[in-house]
């Protein structure tokens, strides 16, 4: 990487060139190729704020800091940073946290990188500075693991995971693992541990997840004698409370199974079961029982207790919007309808005060801005930020989290046969 | 000479001066330049390297110095999804390219010639629709003629139907030289076929048999009671067609000629992963890891048989009772893929009585040590012992390494092929035609897949 000569140079990172010429000037002696390399290296190349990719030990020029894989000229702090191009993050697995330094924190799942598998900690500053990331928990071997991460107290992440056997070995494993959050300090370690037969596959269902209370709450798919749902309860130490156990509607397959777990302001808790077909079911933890929701148009991103939020296309899938039905399917509130063509993927809304926080929010087809929609309890909606995109990859999902005045979104899109994950930081506005 | 001492400066410009007539004089010496002292572009001929080099698949190289050939350099490649078919006068890589922003993935290929020549890509099968939220497809492809390739494709769902896809089509190669002529495929039929959902694709196996062509396809199947498996076996003539017309239309059902139910107890979320055919019937050895075989006879009033093998054992012959299969050496640390291994390969026999039972596997010998991934490779010989290659214990192995495998003698390293790569190797292909070995690799990082190639005379 060429050295600006914009700002002082540290002797020993001149060139050798510079430094033969340094050498030649004493004795007298001057040379046409070292003078016209004087020349160049008396220009001030104006190398912009953002104007090149780190190396990759993380060195930049003088003048300039390595954050999130980009040269950054000092003084300078971008809104979006791009911090990791992986093989590939599933949509489930980007968790966004408060961070006790300020700002936010993300753990994402980086399942498929030869060699990196893991989850992954990422630190948000208000100001957008990204640090990271830090690798939390390695996942050996050539096969994805499914996780739900979870904060157990400020000090620790609750993570279970879901894994394949290895190779040698026979049954599926789920290890609630408790590990440190940025760099508390805490040992890592395995809370709860319980395995279960292995049918196969490519890679384990997703898991859903929260913490209610002195609970922690998963639930996970089993393949099974013809598949079912398990919910476990645990205390934060791991011992188990209960579980229960829902079996399968003939639509939803087991091994497509993926389960997503919301908890609302009330503490209720809702379940999402289902790949492209899915289900929703109420959960009463201390009955131990579960009623699945009639099914409504569109795509449930969030449950409320008493009513579910949807992503629902108009016939020609050409608009969409989010809407708010209750449980019995009647519809409460709605946001404007926004360009859609079948792409967007927001997965899931995550909780924010008494409503929701949903992203993208597209103003256009192109997600030109990766925008940030609130949907209230009270089927109120609401733009409450957005952080310009660089480039025209596709986008595959977004998460977004909003604290202290600010809303922080991160997002994955396709890079040729890689993914790129951005964060971006935005003003917090007009929260109903 | 003078006795005035040097300055730090002044030595430095000295030295300077030195290296600096040394560079113009450069004509005057005899630089070492090393094996492979550059990069070079074939095309500038005498001109592309220094005097006593040649451009050797993009290298400059000593003459005759065997350069692996680069036939792509992508982003990311499952080991699975590089395959290396035999074709007259040479071989054809085949390999999937994903385009998960466009959620349509191509099956892309190159000729290799007998002197190590790539051929310009090919697309066999473009614009595959695949799901991105959904694993990457698998396939399978087998020559039928010098042009004429079967490609099947088992597939996650693109749609909201939950059911796997199973695509079958025929592929005419342009003829070898006119590559620019592009291939063209025809789509022979399309199912949708049983699973349990995610994950639960088989990759398919085509095998050639003097009357058409088999395929395999392992469907998973749920009821309120049972998680079961069944392998189905589709009958193709030449042209990619069914022989047969279905008895069942549905994916409610079996629509293929022949369903099988296997691996009770055992995982059923797996594909088919290699075919042996013997005289009346076929061996279909189903998954890598917890493998088994199911010999399916031609006549439904054969004999069925079926047996697990040891874990990650590598079924490599079959004769009409039996099974030949290489156990590689044992893996240490977790037992994890990329953990080293130790101790000897063997090489085992598994008899299968009248009644279609297997009795108790026999050792054959002792094999060099090798790893189970990459995956070795068995060539079977007419008259003369087979060929196994594996780049042997190492992940990151200098060499692919072939042996001549005789169980009576012993194993024999008969030919090694250097990688110039240190990087994990992900897969290995190899295959034999007319007095030439073929073998691709894939040379695997955390953000780029290479695959090479290279071209010996049969050991």
């Amino acid at each position: 990487m060429k050295l600006s000569s914009r700002v002082p140079v540290e002797p020993s990172k001149r060139s050798p060139l510079l430094r033969l010429e340094r050498a030649l000037a004493p004795l007298g002696l001057g040379l046409y190729s070292v003078g016209a390399l004087y020349a160049i290296a008396a220009c001030s190349p104006e190398l912009g704020e953002q104007p090149f990719a780190c190396d990759a030990a993380g060195i930049c020029p003088d003048g300039y800091r390595c954050e999130a894989t980009v040269c950054v000229a000092e003084g300078v702090q971008p809104t979006v940073s791009r911090p990791m191009r992986i093989s590939y993050i599933n949509r489930s697995e980007m968790y966004w946290f408060p961070s006790p330094k300020g700002g936010a924190t993300l753990v994402v799942n980086d399942g498929f990188s030869p060699g990196a598998r893991g989850l992954f900690e990422l630190h948000v500053s208000p100001e957008g500075a990204v640090t990271g990331p830090t690798k939390l928990l390695d996942f050996p071997g050539d096969k994805a693991v499914s996780s739900v991460v979870l904060a157990l107290d400020d000090g620790r992440y609750g993570a279970v995971t879901m894994s394949f056997p290895k190779d040698l070995d026979e049954d599926l494993e789920v290890l609630l693992h408790a590990l440190p959050r940025e760099g508390s300090g805490v040992t890592p370690s395995v809370l709860h541990r319980e395995t279960h037969p292995y049918f196969g596959g490519y890679e384990p269902a997703y898991l859903g997840g929260a913490v209610v209370g002195e609970e922690l709450v998963y639930a996970f798919a089993e393949a099974d004698a013809g598949g079912s749902i398990g919910v476990v309860r645990l205390r934060k130490d791991g011992s188990v409370v209960g579980e229960q156990r829902i079996d399968l509607p003939p639509e939803i397959l087991p091994l497509s199974a993926d389960c997503l777990m919301w908890r609302a302001a009330d503490a209720s808790l809702t379940l999402r079961v289902g790949l492209t077909e899915q289900r929703v079911y109420t959960l009463d933890l201390g009955a131990g029982t579960s009623e699945m929701v009639d099914p409504a148009p569109g795509t449930p991103l969030f449950g409320f207790g008493r009513s579910i939020a949807y992503l629902e296309a108009d016939e020609a899938a050409e608009q969409a919007s989010y809407v708010l039905r209750g449980l019995d399917g009647a519809l409460i509130g709605s946001s404007p309808p926004f360009p859609f063509d079948g792409s967007i993927e927001p997965y899931t809304a995550v909780p924010y005060g008494a409503g929701a926080l949903i992203a993208p929010l597209p103003s256009d087809l192109e997600l030109s801005t990766i925008d940030v929609g609130y949907l209230g309890p009270d089927g109120s909606f609401a733009k409450i930020g957005g952080v310009p995109r660089q480039g025209g990859d596709a986008v595959y999902t977004a998460r977004a989290f909003a604290a202290e005045g600010k809303v922080y979104v991160a997002w994955t899109s396709f890079h040729e046969q890689l993914m790129d994950l951005w964060i971006g930081v935005s003003p917090l506005t007009g929260v109903p | 000479m003078s006795a005035r001492a040097f300055s730090p400066t002044q030595r430095m410009a000295r030295l300077a001066l030195g290296a600096l007539a040394s560079s113009l004089a450069l004509s005057a010496c005899e630089p070492e330049l090393g094996e492979l002292p550059a990069t070079c572009d074939a095309s500038a001929g005498a001109e592309a390297c220094p005097e006593g080099y040649e451009c050797i698949q993009g290298v400059c190289a000593a003459p005759g110095t065997a350069i692996p050939a680069t036939l792509a350099t992508l982003q990311y490649l499952r080991g699975v999804d590089l395959r290396l078919v035999p074709l007259e006068g040479g071989a054809l890589a085949v390999w999937q390219v994903y385009d998960y922003d466009l959620e349509e993935h191509d099956f892309v290929a190159v000729r290799l010639d007998a002197s190590g020549g790539v051929s310009a890509q090919l697309t066999l099968v473009g614009a595959y629709p695949s799901n991105a939220n959904y694993l990457e497809p698998y396939f399978d492809v087998l020559a039928t003629g010098p042009t004429n390739l079967h490609l099947s494709i088992g597939a996650a769902p693109f749609d909201d139907d939950p059911e796997s896809r199973l695509d079958h089509y025929t592929v005419s190669l342009p003829p070898a030289g006119r590559e620019a002529e592009g291939a063209t495929s025809e789509q022979r039929w399309s199912l949708r076929l049983r699973t349990l959902g995610y994950g639960a694709v088989s990759r398919p196996r085509l095998q050639l048999r003097a009357d058409g062509v088999e395929l395999a396809y392992f469907e998973s199947l749920v009821s309120d009671l049972e998680t079961l498996g069944e392998l189905s076996v589709f009958q193709l003539d030449a042209a990619g067609e069914r022989k047969a017309a279905p008895t069942c239309t549905s994916p409610e059902c079996c629509q293929a000629d022949t369903c099988t139910p296997a691996r009770a107890g055992s995982t059923v979320a797996i594909g088919v992963v290699d075919s042996f055919r013997v005289a009346d019937s076929t061996y279909w050895v189903l998954d890598e890891t917890r493998p088994s075989f199911l010999r399916q006879p031609d006549e439904p009033t054969g004999v069925y048989a079926e047996g697990a093998l040891p874990r990650l054992a590598v079924p490599v012959a079959a004769e009409a009772s039996a099974l030949v299969y290489v156990q590689p050496s044992a893996r240490a640390g977790e037992g994890l893929a990329t953990d080293p291994v130790s101790g000897n390969a063997t090489l085992w026999r598994l008899p299968i009585d009248a009644a279609g039972t297997p009795g108790a596997a026999q050792a054959l010998g002792e094999l060099p040590s090798m790893r189970d991934t990459p995956r070795p490779v068995w060539i079977a010989r007419e008259g003369k012992p087979a060929l196994l290659v594996t780049p042997g214990t190492e992940l990151a192995a200098p060499t692919i390494r072939v042996y001549a495998i005789d169980p009576g003698a012993g194993a024999t390293l008969v030919a090694e092929v250097e990688r110039y790569s240190s990087v994990p190797v992900a897969a290995v292909q190899a295959t034999l035609v007319a007095g030439k070995l073929y073998l691709a690799w894939v040379d695997e990082q955390t953000d780029s897949a290479t695959i090479r190639a290279a071209v010996i005379d049969e050991p």
